[in-house]
Parts: C-alpha cells; structure tokens; sequence
C-alpha cells in the first residue's frame, strides 16, 4: 500500500466514524424526536450559532462502564454535543444534550465533556449556553453520575460572575439535574416542551398525595410566572434558540469586557413629548411603566426579562444611543407598583447580575412603598427587601435613577435613592419623596388635631392639601441635594445619556474582604 | 560709486520688468474677460438675480433663527455631540488597574 492508498484508508475511516457520530442515537431516534416535534441536538446547535462556525469537540468520547448492559452501549460522544462557535460573531462555548443517546441522560462521559467545554470557556472568557433534554441522571452509573453532576454544578459556581451562563430548555430536567440551570444566569424554557422539577408528578403523589401534571408541576408557565426560576417563555424551540442569541447581544463576554455597544439606531437628543403628559393628574391612577421604558431608550431596544414573574416590578436590557444598559422600574399597573418578596428578589438578582457583567443601571421609580401584610411579614419581606438595599449598595457599575412619581419611605431609598451611592438622581415634576402617602401621614400627624374638628373630613382634607404642598414635589428633596435635578419628563433621555457619557469611565475604591453577607 | 549705480540700475531693471509682466497679465486678463463673458450676466435680467439672491438670504435667515428659537427655547439639547463617548471604548482612568479599585 503506498502513501496515497493509506491515506484515503484513513480519511474514508475518519469519514465514517464522523457520519457515525452524526447519527446520534440512530434513525430511529432522531425520528421520534422529530416526530415530539423536537430538533437533534446537533441541529439544534447548527440554529443556535452563525452557520459553519461550530468546532466540535470531543466527539469521540464514550463511557467506561459495564453494568446494567452498558457494556453493549457506548455510541461515540455519549449523550452530548460540546463545542465552541460563533453568535453574531462573538465566540461561544455550547453544549447540548442529546436526547436520542440514552434520553440525553446524564453519565459520567457527559459531565467530563461539559467540564472540558466549560473550562476551556472560562479560560478564554466566553459565554456558557447549555441546550438542555434529558432525562436526569443515568442511574446504572450510580455515584459517577451524581459525581459529574457534582462537577457541572461546581463549575456553574466559578463561571458566576465570570462570563454569562445561559440554560435553554428544550425537554425535561427533573431531579438534581436542574441546579445546573438553577445556577445560572438565565433560563429559557420552550413552551409545551420543557419542565423541570425536582420531584416529579408520581413521587410527589406518594409523599404528598397531591395529584399534578407535568405542566402544572413545572412546565413553562409555571416557572415565568410563579416560581421565578425561568426569565423567558418562548414559543417553541426554535424561538428559544433565537431569544437567546438576542439576548447574548446585550451582554459583554465576560465580566472584564467593555460593555457591547451597537451602532446607534435613535437621535441622542429625541425629546418625546408625549412624556410630558403621561403621569395622571390623579396619584393613586396607574400608568404603564414600559410606556416610559421603551419612549426613553433606544427605540425598539428593551428586553424584559422575568416578564411574567413579579409583575409589579419590571426588569431589562434596552441600548441607550447604542450602549447596553440595565433597566430597574416600579410598575404602576400591578399592585399599585408596590415592593414585595418576589419583587425584591427579582429587582435583587438582576441588579447583580448587571453589576457582574459591568452594565449601567437606569432605575425608574414610583413606588408606594413595601407591601403590607401578614403573609408577607411572615414570608420574611424584610430580609427579601434587604437584598434590594444590599445590591444597589454594592453595585460599582453607573447607577442612575428616574423617579417619575411616588418614592415614599423603605422603598425610595432601596429603590436606588442617591443616599446609597447612586452617581444620578433625576426627578420629574410629578415625583412625590416622602416618608409615606399624604393621607397616611395626615392620620398620624395630625391625629389629636382630627379629633377636635367639627368637619373631621374637611380638616383633613386641608390638612391633606398642606403636606402635599410641602412634600409631595421633588424640590424640597432636590433642595436638601437628595435629588441631582427636577426635570421635564420630556428630557429623560438626553439628561440619561449626558449622564452615563459622565460615568462612563467610573470607577470606586471597594473596601478589601473576602466576599460580603448578602440576606439570601 | 560705480557699483552703487549698478546696483541702482539693476533695481531699476528688475522692477521695470516686473512691472511690465504685470501690466501684460492685466491686458490678457481683460482681453480673456471680453472673449468669455461672466455667465450669470446673460441670464435673465439682473433685477430677477438679485431678487433670487435676497429671496434665498431670507431662508437662511429665517431657518437660522428657527434654529436658534428651537436651542433657546425648546429645551432641545444643545450639545451637538451627546452620546459621542458612549461609543469609544473607556478611556486609561477606568483602564488602569490599582489595588482596591474596581477595574470595571
């Protein structure tokens, strides 16, 4: 055999081992995927990345163990796909489990090629996505399995904070298996498709005698709009995969990257003035908050995120004159715009996750302060409400506040009040900063006074009057320096983008310590 | 004494002939003047050309002073370059790394 005929030995042998690992779990397989209406992980991957630039790796590996008949099932590459590519050109590392090979269940083999991927991605500092479908862990492996859970949840650990982790959920995750997703940065679960719990709807029904189904249990809705562990809810999976690469546009590679920036689409200078007009006249009437969001920033560009959880409080990505940007705001609509345990922890996690990855934080405020209430007293609001405090405290990134109207008590001053080190404070003309509503505070300060009146609701009225007249402007706050400037709504975004070009380069001295206590 | 009048004499020479080229220039350039005629002359009579010309002084005018109003008045933001430095990447104040700062 000369040179040339060996060669072509060997690339037609290399040839067929690829076509091998193509095949995943086999025809069959793939068919019964396609057949739930699902994709095959490696066709997954091909929507999620820019075509032609996924470089795989470690397509080779199998597991070594040999009982329970694992002797006889060792399809190359186990029951992942790992590797790295591009997404709008921004290098990625991806891994997906495939759910043709042994239901995409977690072995040993798997978790050794998602640490390798890991790893190389945290190295070289470049965003973690992981498209999950699979069954859990694989039980004929016993502890190796629960062993390489333990190394995918340890390294979810070190990447927080490092570069953005991204879970897509495209099957099922029951059992340990979801501390992966639970972990990381964000969670988006494919409507009808995915579900994740940690026990499931049998176990439960022995233990408890609840009787549930799988979407009620965990399904999409369920964890967008309830529990909180999932920030978005696609369509299908295919629009999963698309809000991901969205969402990977708003967000720097890794903690030390400048913030993404895109050409700018939107005039700098645009004054809507239709601002002007949008506070009604009456206090307790709500307003949408996303009205003001979306006419401040860039158009078209804001990004909610937890959509549908905690809906008194709304959370995003938008672009202020191209620059990425963090979005905190009361919402008006819901609850009156009102501060509660799901809020806080909402408003909380996104505010670090923004710190971490070097975001600017634009709040607006109108809040009538922490929800009242036993459940909630009992439900620990004051440790939940805390981590708002504590995470706008720690925040080293640009921080700006908009109060648009109501900024009573606790909650001005958690809401990113200049007292905790925001660099701007804006107010509009129709902010009212005080320690509680006029008529609360009418009841309490001028309780003995009432009692003599004649006309009680009269007095009170007046007695109303004079202590919105006093405190229920921005200029006795903007008079102490409590508040930066009162300005016309209309300005918002012109006065927002003058300040985040002044902190563009802001930097704080932090005091020395291993890592602080933060209320969980 | 000799060379004083030479040197006087050559002065003289020198600007004689440069004043000579220019005189030529001048008659060149009028004759150049007479052969092509300025173009605008031949359009139209030159009252209509002057009218034109105050009638799109008055636009600048006017669109100069709506300019003006709107900066003045409208509380339209008058930096020509905001957002600017969003753009650029930070500056060596926040590059520069000491301990206890934040880099980022």
């Amino acid at each position: 055999m000369n040179n040339k005929e060996n060669a072509a030995r060997l690339l037609r042998n290399l040839e067929e081992r690829r076509a091998l690992i193509q095949k995943g779990g086999g025809d069959e397989k793939i068919a019964a995927q396609h057949k739930k209406g699902k994709a095959t992980a490696r066709e997954r991957i091909a929507r999620l990345l820019d075509p032609g630039t996924f470089q795989e790796v470690d397509a080779y590996l199998v597991h070594r163990h040999v009982d329970f008949g694992m002797e006889t099932e060792r399809p190359p590459g186990d029951s992942v796909v790992v590797g790295f590519g591009k997404i709008d050109g921004r290098m990625v590392a991806v891994f997906s489990q495939d759910f043709t090979v042994l239901g995409g269940s977690f072995s040993e083999a798997q978790g050794q090629k998602v640490a390798k991927i890991m790893d190389l991605a945290l190295d070289a500092g470049v965003p973690i996505i992981g498209l999950m479908d699979s069954v859990g862990a694989r039980i004929q492996e016993g502890v190796y399995s629960l062993a390489a859970f333990s190394e995918l949840f340890w390294r979810n650990t070190q990447a927080s904070g490092v570069v953005p982790q991204i879970s897509v959920m495209l099957g099922p995750c029951a059992g340990g298996s979801v501390y992966s997703p639970g972990l990381t940065d964000f969670v988006i679960m494919a409507e009808g498709q995915s579900h994740m719990f940690i026990t499931g709807p049998k176990v439960i029904e022995t233990v408890t005698g609840e009787k549930v189904g799988l979407d009620e249990l965990g399904g999409a809705a369920v964890h967008n709009q309830i529990s909180g562990v999932a920030h978005f809810s696609a369509s299908d999976e295919n629009a999963a995969l698309d809000l991901t690469r969205k969402l990977l546009s708003y967000l720097p590679s890794n903690y030390a990257e400048q913030t993404p920036t895109l050409p700018p689409s939107d005039d700098p200078r645009r004054m809507d003035k239709e601002l002007d007009s949008l506070i009604p006249a009456d206090p307790s009437e709500p307003y949408d908050i996303r009205t003001v969001i979306e006419r401040v920033l860039d158009t078209g560009s804001f990004l909610e995120t937890h959509a549908g959880f905690a809906q008194n409080a709304v959370v995003g990505f938008g672009r202020m004159h191209g620059l990425s940007v963090g979005v905190v705001a009361n919402q008006p609509m819901n609850l009156a715009g009102v501060l509660d345990i799901n809020a806080s922890d909402k408003i909380a996690r996104f505010v670090r996750f923004c710190d971490a990855f070097g975001l600017p934080i634009i709040t607006f405020v109108d809040t009538p302060g922490f929800l009242p209430g036993v459940r909630e007293e009992h439900g620990g609001i004051i440790r939940h409400g805390a981590k708002i405090v504590y995470s706008y405290s720690e925040a080293t990134v640009p921080k700006v506040t908009v109060i648009t109207r109501k900024a009573y008590g606790g909650a001005y001053i958690v809401m990113s009040s200049k007292h905790i080190r925001t660099d701007m404070v804006f107010a509009w003309p129709s902010a009212e900063i005080a320690v509680m509503g006029a008529e609360g505070a009418v009841t309490i300060l001028y309780a003995d006074k009432l009692k003599g009146q004649p006309d009680a609701a009269a007095a009170a009225e007046a007695f109303t009057k004079e202590f919105r007249d006093k405190f229920s402007n921005p200029f006795t706050a903007a008079a102490s320096g409590h508040v930066d400037d009162v300005i016309k709504p209309s300005e918002t975004r012109p006065r927002l983008i003058a300040a985040l070009e002044l902190l563009r380069d802001k930097r704080l001295r932090t005091r020395p310590k291993k890592h602080g206590n933060m209320p969980l | 004494m000799e060379l004083l009048e030479q040197g006087l004499w050559l002065s003289v020479l020198g600007m004689g002939v440069t004043f000579g080229a220019l005189g030529v220039l001048i008659v060149v350039i009028l004759l150049l003047k007479r052969l092509f005629p300025v173009r605008s002359a031949a359009v139209g009579p030159a009252a209509n050309v002057a009218h034109e010309d105050a009638e799109a002084e008055r636009r600048v005018a006017i669109l100069a002073a709506l300019w003006v109003y709107q900066n003045q008045h409208t509380d339209h933001p008058s930096d020509p370059n905001l957002g600017v430095r969003l753009q650029s990447p930070p500056g060596p104040f926040r590059r520069v790394i000491h301990p206890g700062i934040d880099p980022r």
